[in-house]
């Protein structure tokens, strides 16, 4: 009597037809004969297991489960393998798990070429380039690009000097790492192509963090020394070159100043001669007086009475 | 009755659906199959490989399992139910992980070795005969290569397993620093010695042997559990080295080598440093000076050359009266002698005979 009273109204033909009804849809939804390719999907799809066709984006039908069945791998993200660093996923802005973590640092540690040791984080950008062989070749997919990757790099930095790798040698750390990991893929046949291998963090480790800190003072020590040195050249060299023009040239005016004297002199003494050679008796007199006079006005003179000889005078200091 | 009527359509409905899904089988791409009646393989269908491979599983399954069949790639397949069973294998590539082992090189020092491995299924009939599941097949590999492993890098020392060419690696800051210097100053060269053009102070440059370094390595435990691999229907794709890292008791005497190489390249600047600005003050004292000198010997010249030109000028008007430059120049000398700091002492009659006589006489 219960089951009917649940029932009421509804037979149980139209029970059926609505069983009936879901599990037709549920087929529909799920295996069923419509899909959706994303614009950055490929449909790969499979009949019985078999790959028959790849079609781009938009709605297309299919056979249903089990006869057809598609794959929608993203073929044109660029998708990324992180390496010593993991972003926290669903942190905004995007925070990152790094070398204070030990796993990340066990990732991310590793030997130079010269035996040293460095700290080192990279991406690996990929994206599908063979969906088929993407999908079939190789199963997990990620985690052999990232065995790929981490392989590839301890190679090249095995390769490598740690200066190298820390500095000058980037760019040809990371171009060696990009073709490695591309030949590998290649080898597996993993379908992807490699966009970039960036190298992120390279460092030498914190234990000796300091001692490379002071190889960077020390260049600018060495710079400072060197640019300490120039100063002094450029202060020292123009001041000397200036001394040494106004030496020579204190040298010309003295040669101006003694030639002109020389004319000069010579020119009054050629005067007065000439004067002399006119009258000589009244010119030499006149200038024997002129001369002692000149003399005894600027000398302290002492006379001495004649008869009293030498040894005694007197002295006219006061009295003058 | 009416019951058992259900029951019995019911279980026959069922039944015919276990037929029907039982008698049908789809194998993928990603999949090989060995189809077994009762437990003994009447068939193999592998995945999709090039001729030369398919060849050669033929040819061993015609010399070992005569009368199973083989086939090749994905589809759908039919097959006895309940008599026949299909043995689903992987036909993609797959992992193998390994454990991170402690290894000892040759030169006796621990390594932390982390190895990876690609495989695949090469031989589904003879997979199937001696492992089964991946599983055991992992756990074989797991003896294979890591006996491998060991013994090869056993054999090898340290930095033969961390390098894998003899490319130079360079000197890091030591080289670059004196060859910036050394652009400038062709002097400073013999602060490297180089032989043959390349670098031989400081280097610790190794050379790694032609068959060694960590590709040719990896090559021969590759080559080495490939054929061991074989007798599993597996085959190896590659050995490869993730990670090589020093334990980390050993790090530390490392990170003390790394810290007293890094203070030698400092002290090698500033004493760089140092010396280019000694050179530097003392090439500037020396141009000081050389001007300085150049400046005096100018100077001095014009000096010279003044004087005589004085000299000339002076003879020449001297000599055209040479009486009455004694003359007068004994009467300027009496002049420039005697200053208001002499003392004359002249006796009474001395003045006045002076001053007497001299009128007209040229002394």
């Amino acid at each position: 009597m219960k089951e009917v009273s649940i029932s009421r109204g509804i037979t149980p033909k139209a029970v059926k037809i609505i069983v009936v009804a879901v599990i037709l849809l549920i087929w529909f939804l799920v295996g069923g004969p419509f899909y959706t390719v994303n614009p950055e999907e490929e449909g790969v799809v499979l009949t019985f297991g078999r790959h028959t066709s790849t079609v781009g984006p938009g709605f297309h039908m299919k056979l249903p489960w089990p006869i057809q069945r598609v794959y929608t791998p993203q073929v044109n993200v660029v998708q990324r393998v992180e390496i010593g660093f993991r972003t926290i996923e669903g942190s905004d802005p995007p925070q990152y798990r790094g070398f204070d973590n030990p796993e990340m640092l066990s990732e991310g540690q590793m030997l130079t070429g010269d035996e040293n040791i460095i700290n080192l984080s990279a991406i690996v950008q990929y994206r599908i380039k063979d969906s088929k062989a993407y999908l079939f070749n190789v199963r997990d997919q990620v985690s052999t690009l990232r065995d790929i990757s981490e392989a590839s790099i301890r190679l090249v930095v095995g390769d490598n000097a740690v200066d190298a790798v820390l500095t000058t040698g980037k760019v040809e750390v990371a171009d060696r790492i990009h073709q490695l990991v591309q030949g590998m893929a290649d080898d597996y046949g993993l379908g992807v192509t490699i966009v970039a291998v960036q190298l992120m963090d390279v460092q030498p480790p914190a234990q000796v963090a300091d001692a490379f800190k002071d190889v960077a003072t020390a260049r600018e020590d060495m710079q400072a020394y060197i640019n300490e040195a120039e100063g002094y050249r450029n202060e020292l060299l123009p001041a000397a070159r200036a001394d040494s023009i106004t030496r020579v040239n204190q040298a010309m005016g003295y040669m101006a100043r003694r030639t002109n004297r020389a004319r000069g002199d010579t020119r009054r003494f050629t005067a007065v001669a000439a004067e002399y050679a006119r009258s000589p008796e009244v010119t030499a007199t006149r200038l024997h007086l002129e001369a002692l006079a000149a003399v005894l006005d600027t000398a302290e003179v002492v006379v001495v009475d004649g008869d009293a000889g030498a040894l005694t005078h007197y002295s006219l200091e006061g009295v003058k | 009755m009416k019951k058992l009527r259900v029951f019995l359509w019911a279980a026959a409905v069922i039944f015919a659906l276990m037929v029907v899904f039982g008698a049908f089988y789809v194998v993928t791409e990603t999949d090989q199959v060995v189809l077994l009646q009762l437990g003994k393989p009447v068939k193999v269908i592998a995945g999709d490989r090039n001729e030369a491979e398919r060849q050669e599983l033929q040819a061993w399954m015609d010399e070992n399992a005569p009368g199973v069949n083989l086939s090749f790639g994905a589809g759908l397949h039919f097959k006895i139910p309940f008599l026949q069973q299909a043995r689903f294998l992987d036909d993609r590539i797959l992992e193998y992980d390994d454990a991170p082992a402690d290894v000892v090189t040759r030169d006796k020092k621990h390594i932390q070795v982390d190895s990876y491995a690609r495989w695949r299924i090469d031989n589904p009939l003879l997979f199937v005969q001696s492992v089964q599941t991946v599983n055991q097949a992992r756990s074989r590999l797991d003896d294979i290569i890591y006996s491998a492993i060991r013994q090869e890098l056993g054999r090898n020392d340290l930095i033969q397993i961390v390098r894998s060419t003899n490319d130079p690696i360079g000197l890091g800051s030591y080289v670059r620093l004196v060859e910036n210097v050394s652009t400038s100053e062709p002097d400073s060269m013999r602060d490297v010695r180089m032989e043959g053009g390349e670098v031989i102070e400081e280097t610790r440059l190794v050379y790694i042997p032609e068959h060694s370094g960590r590709l040719n390595i990896l090559k021969r435990i590759t080559e080495q559990t490939q054929g061991l691999a074989e007798q599993y229907g597996i085959q190896i794709i590659d050995v490869r080295i993730k990670r090589a890292d020093l334990p980390a008791e050993n790090q530390a005497a490392v990170f003390r080598r790394m810290e007293a190489e890094r203070n030698r390249i400092s002290t090698r600047y500033r004493a760089e440093g140092h010396r280019m600005s000694r050179r530097i003050t003392a090439e500037t004292d020396l141009a000081v000076d050389s001007i300085s000198a150049r400046a005096d010997l100018g100077a001095l010249t014009i000096r010279g050359q003044a004087d005589s030109t004085a000299a000339a000028i002076y003879a020449q008007a001297y000599e055209t009266y040479p009486d009455f430059y004694r003359f007068s120049r004994s009467l300027e000398t009496l002049q420039e002698v005697i200053d208001s700091t002499s003392r004359l002492v002249l006796s009474t009659e001395g003045v006045m005979e002076y001053l007497r006589t001299t009128p007209g006489e040229v002394r």
